[in-house]
């Protein structure tokens, strides 16, 4: 007994001693050192790996590299927060910069960039950064987005479908019915749309994919002049609109979620159009090659209006400002980076990396052109909430929910957020 | 639990009892800092309208607003509803089949413990991993299950077993039930093994076949397994969570939406976490007044 004793404090002083000795250890090195949180697939941590390294080696400033996955992000970010373990440099979605602005989460960040990197911003890239009330950027950004429709073209041609060269000529929204009718009737389409259900219902896919195509419609998410859901996110006009996507679902017309998101694209090419972001370029073009097309998002009556923004880098309150404005400087100039965004297909957010992208030039480039017709998601600080009960809303829609409750109920959760916050103020001022 | 028997010296009973102690004090210890204490606080945060991100406006005590919100929510009472559904679906399929697979592998002679790795395979398994497995059985249109059973009825309509709001919360049943019915299946070998050779060799000579047996021997004796089995399930079952935030997210029609998953999405989405506070306070009473009802209807069967 008294040996497994002594065993036991043994063992105790030994893990006690390098512990220690741990703990030590990183005492010693004082080397300037920031943290970066940040999400994506394999093929961006790659990119955000090596750019750290290239980052590291250049200035001497370590980067303690953060990852958290793409569907938990948030949710990962507010654990941090709440936990006061937040990364100098963090990575966010466009759209949460107000929510993370108004709760003094980012600063602003201008004085820490480089002022060539900001000139080199875009019009959109700008506006996507930018926290209303002040005008003042708040994070950083490479890349946009836009989302578009992609079309077999053999289909198209099979169904004698008009194919739209430029966004001024978009499908009407009594055409793009049409064409689904008689896509849907060809015996080789299973599915005539694939509007990305496997994203899952809880993605910000839901709000973000189809947000506009309410607004294109006459109706929207949210009355930007006085910030109230109710009477915008029930009104006819967005009723009429999720009515068309439930009419569309009901017909099975759309590719369900367990089906995957490469029903275009796969050996049977069984759906017929996909209805998704710019990224899908790259995912489908090796395997159909000119057959597919790009096309614009149809007009639903009210002009065509397009989605935007993306994932940008924001920095924190408690960071070392200095060396993370230095690192957000050094990465997104470092041209090697750009080029991994390229291969991606990402959608530019600076104009150097526009001049030299050829895919925004030739096949892609009616996403360039949408740029013009793009409106951002509502820039408030309850985002958060505002894109849950809508993004529940719409899949509860597709699936067959009565769509007056569901948007009614949407806007009253949105609004009684709204209150429970005193309004945000500024906002509603 | 009931008093054994005082047939050992006091001062023996006293030494056991500070071993027990000793022995339970590290478990109590993460009980109370990780269990007890977060869900003590979160009782003040339940009335207040504290926010999951930072807020510049302070945080107010809002009495019972969000009680009120709950308690008039929809949501919530389907949520209640799916539970106790997957609840009395789960217990006679999960702890059905863990006795089943017990008393098997009870008798089974050749190559036992290879078998019991293989039955206990699932459950060591993460739910995650089974839950991403189970994803592609049911995928729609082409996956493994609906390939099956249109191979062996050729007129098989296709089923989105997920993606339809009848089908959904029984395919989790399956799946859950498949995970984790390895815990069950070892309490009741244990409990199995337990049952004196000399009760089966009496109701062998009484002239008892294999299902009297059962009847008669094996179940009255695994009677105080089976009601430990039933309430540790119960409480799991109650804590659904992870396979509906995997597969469904709680749709179609929030057909799968579970209390945890509701609260989940009040606290980290919705970023309400006295909302979400309260939610948990609401389920610890169901969770607790749900066991105890059990326990005393055990209990009195028992007697």
């Amino acid at each position: 007994m008294g040996k497994r004793i002594l065993m036991a404090l043994a063992m105790i002083i030994a893990v006690g001693s390098l512990v220690f000795a741990g703990s030590q250890g990183e005492t010693q090195t004082d080397a300037r050192k920031i943290t970066f949180m940040y999400q994506g697939t394999d093929q961006f941590q790659a990119s955000y790996k090596a750019a750290v390294e290239r980052f590291t080696a250049a200035t001497g400033i370590g980067v303690e590299m953060r990852y958290a996955p793409h569907d938990m992000y948030h949710e990962q970010l507010a654990a941090a927060i709440a936990g006061d373990d937040l990364a100098d440099v963090v990575q966010l979605d466009g759209p949460f910069l107000s929510s993370l602005a108004w709760g003094g989460v980012l600063v602003p960040v201008e004085a820490y960039i480089d002022q060539n990197l900001l000139a080199d911003m875009t019009a959109s890239n700008v506006v996507q950064c930018t926290y209303p009330p002040d005008g003042k950027l708040y994070a950083m950004g490479h890349i946009d987005s836009t989302v578009l429709l992609y079309a077999n073209k053999s289909y198209l041609e099979k169904i004698g479908a008009r194919i739209p060269t430029s966004v001024e000529d978009a499908w009407t929204l009594e055409e793009f019915d049409a064409y689904l009718a008689a896509l849907a009737k060809l015996p080789e389409v299973a599915y005539p749309l694939d509007i990305m259900r496997a994203y899952g219902v809880k993605s910000e896919w839901g709000t973000y994919g189809f947000y506009t195509a309410f607004i294109s419609g006459g109706g929207g998410i949210m009355d930007r002049e006085n910030w109230k859901a109710d009477g915008m996110l029930n009104s006819p006009e967005t009723i009429a609109v999720a009515r068309k996507f439930q009419e569309w679902a009901d017909k099975g017309w759309l590719v369900p979620a367990s089906a995957g998101a490469n029903m275009v694209f796969n050996e049977q090419r069984s759906a017929a159009m996909a209805w998704c972001g710019n990224w899908y370029w790259a995912g489908a073009y090796p395997s159909m090659g000119d057959d597919l097309i790009a096309l614009p998002l149809p007009d639903f009556g009210n002009g065509v209006y397009t989605p935007n923004a993306s994932w940008i880098f924001g920095i924190t309150k408690d960071a070392d400002k200095e060396a993370a404005g230095q690192f957000l400087s050094y990465m997104l100039q470092d041209q090697a980076f750009i080029d991994d965004m390229i291969k991606t297909g990402e959608f530019p957010g600076l104009k150097s990396w526009a001049a030299r992208d050829p895919l925004y030039s030739t096949d892609m480039k009616i996403a360039a052109e949408q740029a013009a017709y793009a409106i951002a998601r509502p820039p408030h600080p309850a985002y958060p909430t505002i894109t849950s009960a809508f993004m529940k809303a719409f899949a509860n829609i597709l699936d067959g929910a009565d769509v007056e409750d569901e948007l009614n109920d949407a806007a009253a959760e949105i609004d009684e957020d709204i209150l429970d916050n005193d309004g945000y103020p500024p906002f509603g001022k | 639990m009931r008093k054994e028997p005082k047939n050992k010296l006091s001062r023996f009973s006293l030494l056991e009892s500070f071993q027990e102690l000793g022995m339970l004090t590290p478990a109590l210890i993460l009980l109370a800092l990780f269990v007890m204490t977060p869900f003590i606080m979160s009782i003040p945060l339940s009335f207040t309208n504290q926010k999951l991100f930072p807020s510049p406006i302070p945080v107010k005590l809002i009495g019972l607003r969000n009680y009120r919100q709950i308690l008039s929510d929809g949501e919530f009472w389907q949520a209640i509803k799916n539970v106790f559904l997957f609840t009395l679906m789960i217990l006679p399929t999960q702890c059905g089949f863990a006795l089943l697979a017990a008393c098997f592998l009870n008798k089974q002679a050749i190559m036992k413990k290879t078998l019991r790795a293989m039955f206990f395979l699932p459950f060591i398994t993460p739910m995650v991993i089974v839950t991403v497995i189970w994803a592609t059985i049911y995928k729609y249109p082409t996956g493994l299950l609906n390939s099956f059973v249109q191979t062996v009825i050729p007129r098989f309509q296709m089923i989105d077993w997920l993606g339809n709001r009848h089908t959904a919360l029984t395919a989790i049943v399956f799946l859950s039930a498949w995970q984790a019915y390895g815990f069950q299946m070892v309490i009741y070998l244990a409990g199995l093994q337990n049952i004196p050779e000399e009760l089966y060799e009496a109701a062998a000579i009484d002239g008892a076949g294999g299902w009297k047996r059962f009847a008669y021997v094996t179940w009255p004796s695994l009677k105080n397994t089976t009601i430990f089995v039933l309430t540790i399930t119960t409480i799991q079952a109650l804590k659904l969570f992870t396979q509906v935030n995997i597969l469904t997210h709680g749709g179609p029609l929030g057909s799968t939406n579970t209390l945890v998953h509701y609260m989940y999405e009040a606290g980290f989405i919705g970023q309400k976490i006295g909302y979400s506070a309260a939610s948990s306070i609401l389920m610890f009473l169901l969770v607790f007044t749900v066991v105890l009802a059990q326990r005393l209807l055990l209990k009195r069967m028992e007697d």
